[in-house]
């Protein structure tokens, strides 16, 4: 679990613009997972089955939230890096919600477009769309 | 493009972030206190989860209801007098690029049990925020794409079953843009109790988890062989091959009171697979019922 533990946070944060749902979420999916773990046959896909817990236990906070806000005018990720460039993590923190986590996703976790729309629910279509327009506004960010 | 995904990948990979002192902390709480967090459910009604007696001989189920007809369940004489009707409204949205038809059912109903009332509120609520937050997605994926791309939204309701003992809501949420998705939620009341009820809640243990999943697999098999059926079942990707069911999949009783399980579009077949659904003999997992 601990060897998760930075992959969860990214996630979680890159779903929920607030310090407080992202903990609520993390805590909701350790404890979810903790609960579900006998149905997880594959070890090796521990990771993934997490991460897609950690996305649900968002989207059930958004759900709960009712979300009217437009992603646009979300609020940037938490914000706790302390470098004064502009990282790869900073730049992603200024996308969208919803493609800092195909980027996350993608970039971070090393994952596939199919494992990515199985986790985040959204057709392959609209995941290739999203980190299609990510990887331009990262270009753009980092080019600065 | 792979060279700059390769570039940033790297980066991903370099980069040494560490982990907020705020983040640390709440993991290691979670993980401190995780015996004293366990629970049974884990799904948006998890906090309904009671276990609940209920016999599935007693069902009486009736034949599925449209959308339009569910409307005048009112009038049916088999119809209990606790869900009395369902209304909806509609959101519609249709552009050249986009396209959405929403309805958002409440369902409507009269009991002295607070249980019961309790049940139908959160029902109604959760298809509210369900219908709000898809509605809000779509229309941030329809600014976002504009005219270079399309979207498309479609939520319907049926009433599956509104017996004397039962009522089964069906949502069903159609997702288009440029591949297409589609899964169902399913809200039960146990009229008897006025509980929100989920599969685990049927049975005493966890013992039909797999007794189901075994006869689900078999029927999956059986299809593959007679050329009917496309389910992951042996493919060289173990990761896709099913293997169980969750705890809580989706379920409903048809017209005859048997239990069929359902999964989503993708969850255990490719997309012309549709939406699967398998129905369980009584004798398999009548063993392991309240």
């Amino acid at each position: 679990m601990r060897q998760c533990e930075k992959s969860l946070y990214r996630v979680t944060t890159s779903l929920l613009s607030s310090r407080q749902d992202a903990e609520d979420a993390m805590q909701e999916a350790l404890c979810t997972a903790y609960e579900k773990l006998y149905t997880l046959k594959d070890a090796e896909k521990f990771r993934a089955w997490l991460l897609k817990i950690a996305a649900n236990s968002a989207y059930d906070i958004l759900r709960r939230r009712g979300r009217t806000v437009p992603l646009e005018d979300l609020e940037p990720a938490a914000a706790d890096h302390t470098e004064d460039k502009l990282s790869l993590w900073m730049a992603v923190q200024q996308l969208p919600a919803d493609y800092r986590t195909v980027v996350v996703l993608f970039y971070y976790e090393d994952l596939d477009v199919r494992e990515i729309s199985q986790i985040t629910a959204i057709p392959e279509a609209t995941v290739k769309t999203r980190l299609f327009r990510a990887r331009q506004r990262l270009k753009s960010l980092l080019a600065e | 493009m792979e060279q700059y995904d390769d570039m940033l990948k790297r980066m991903a990979r370099e980069e040494d972030t560490p982990l907020p002192s705020w983040a640390s902390a709440c993991i290691d709480d979670a993980l401190a206190n995780l015996p004293q967090k366990r629970r049974r459910h884990g799904k948006v009604l998890r906090y309904f989860g009671t276990a609940m007696a209920a016999c599935l001989a007693i069902f009486i189920a009736l034949p599925n209801l449209s959308a339009q007809a569910a409307d005048t369940l009112q009038a049916l004489p088999l119809v209990g007098p606790l869900v009395e009707i369902v209304t909806f409204r509609t959101y519609t949205e249709d552009t050249e690029n986009h396209h959405a038809m929403v309805e958002i059912p409440t369902v409507e109903g009269q009991s002295d049990n607070p249980v019961y009332n309790e049940s139908i509120n959160t029902i109604n609520q959760d298809v509210e925020t369900l219908t709000s937050t898809l509605i809000a997605q779509f229309e941030a994926d329809a600014a976002d794409l504009g005219d270079e791309g399309h979207t498309a939204l479609e939520v319907r309701h049926k009433i599956v079953t509104n017996s004397d003992t039962w009522f089964t809501l069906e949502m069903e949420v159609w997702q288009g843009s440029g591949s297409s998705n589609t899964y169902y939620r399913y809200y039960h009341i146990d009229k008897t109790t006025g509980e929100i009820m989920e599969l685990s809640d049927l049975f005493q243990d966890d013992g039909y988890v797999e007794a189901i999943s075994q006869e689900i697999l078999r029927q999956m098999q059986e299809a593959n062989d007679a050329g009917t059926g496309v389910f992951w079942v042996d493919s060289e990707y173990d990761g896709l091959n099913f293997k169980s069911i969750d705890p809580n999949q989706n379920f409903y009783f048809d017209e005859g009171g048997n239990l069929v399980i359902a999964f989503d579009k993708y969850e255990v077949a490719p997309g012309v697979g549709g939406c699967p659904t398998f129905t369980i003999p009584q004798s398999v997992y009548e063993a392991y019922l309240k």
